[in-house]
């Protein structure tokens, strides 16, 4: 039991942590333990092994490592610029509401319906035109349009129907 | 004068790679040394070394206390150690006639290196918590304190822990030595 105390002095000793005081008690019981010298003597001899032991550091984790940092530093900058604005918005869902969906998809329908009918209605005449035919109808296709009454704006009767005209002549 | 880790840390911090080089040539012996000794396998503490430096190159701006990476190093070894023994206990029972001796050199004559092996083998047979704090303390030279940051523990536990360990491969070594003598 005694022994024991001594050898906790030792082990704080070994690791010179052990106050001065403390050390002249420890040596003056080793001198007459040789159980408690034995285990002083070993331990300090382990720590002169340990010096003999030379490990050395080998060279190739050098190159490894910084080959591993270059690939992560290359895959990092990748991550970076995927995540960037341009590429951010690419990736970005974008979130329609399901009646905001329904309202584009009946206006697009209608839409295409309204100015299908309107181009079909009169496709030949229209293609029969010449350049300058419709050049010489257009005052007449405005006002049609917004169905106000002809008016002779560039100094020439207002011709009416003729733009369906294949053979109108000025 | 030697640059203090804290300023090294915040300089790498705020992109300076060279900061990173000089820490990693100041720790990575004595890194190396302790999951060399942990393992007692060459090609299994230079994976983990690199596997900890890299830790620290992505993690670098999660290091609250800069101050203490050191303690932080040796922590994220000492976890890379345990899971690796706990991965290959898994995989494959370790082999406790492991040749001790690779990638180690001895300063002295064969006695040396015989009395070398001894040790190493009487370390080995120590379990976990007496040979990572004996490991700590003798191979690589951290005080009491440091130790106790490392494992999380208090200092007391470490000196009794340290003291158990020298205990137990004081009773490992005795007979051996006598013989030889």
């Amino acid at each position: 039991m005694e022994c024991d105390h001594y050898r906790e002095l030792a082990n704080l000793f070994l690791d010179g942590s052990l106050d001065t005081h403390m050390q002249i008690e420890l040596f003056k019981h080793i001198t007459g333990c040789d159980e408690c010298r034995s285990f002083v003597d070993m331990m300090t001899k382990m720590n002169t092994i340990k010096n003999r032991e030379e490990i050395k550091y080998p060279l190739a984790i050098d190159g490894k490592l910084f080959q591993r940092l270059m690939e992560y530093r290359i895959q990092s900058s990748k991550r970076k610029l995927s995540e960037s604005g341009l590429f951010n918005f690419l990736k970005k869902k974008v979130v329609l509401s399901l009646p905001l969906a329904a309202a584009i998809i009946i206006i697009a329908i209608l839409g295409g319906i309204f100015f299908g009918t309107s181009l079909k209605k009169y496709p030949d005449e229209n293609m029969m035109l010449t350049l300058q035919q419709r050049q010489a109808v257009q005052p007449s296709t405005v006002i049609f349009f917004y169905e106000l009454p002809p008016v002779d704006v560039i100094g020439k009767p207002v011709l009416k129907n003729v733009r369906y005209n294949p053979n109108y002549q000025q | 004068m030697m640059v203090p880790d804290a300023i090294l840390v915040k300089s790498f911090c705020n992109g300076n790679d060279l900061a990173f080089v000089n820490l990693y040539n100041r720790y990575k012996h004595s890194i190396y040394i302790f999951c060399f000794k942990m393992l007692d396998d060459s090609n299994s503490a230079e994976d983990i070394v690199q596997n900890i430096f890299i830790k620290f190159y992505e993690r670098k701006n999660q290091i609250n206390q800069p101050e203490r990476l050191k303690q932080w190093l040796y922590a994220v070894a000492r976890n890379e150690c345990l899971s690796y023994i706990d991965k290959s206990k898994r995989t494959s029972p370790l082999d406790s006639e492991n040749e001790i001796g690779s990638g180690r050199s001895f300063h002295g004559q064969y006695d040396s290196e015989e009395e070398v092996r001894h040790l190493s083998k009487a370390i080995e047979q120590l379990t976990q918590e007496y040979k990572e704090v004996l490991l700590l303390r003798l191979y690589n030279d951290l005080s009491y304190k440091e130790i106790a940051e490392i494992l999380d523990l208090k200092e007391t536990v470490v000196k009794s822990r340290l003291f158990e360990a020298r205990k137990k491969l004081y009773k490992i070594l005795k007979p051996i030595f006598e013989e030889r003598a």
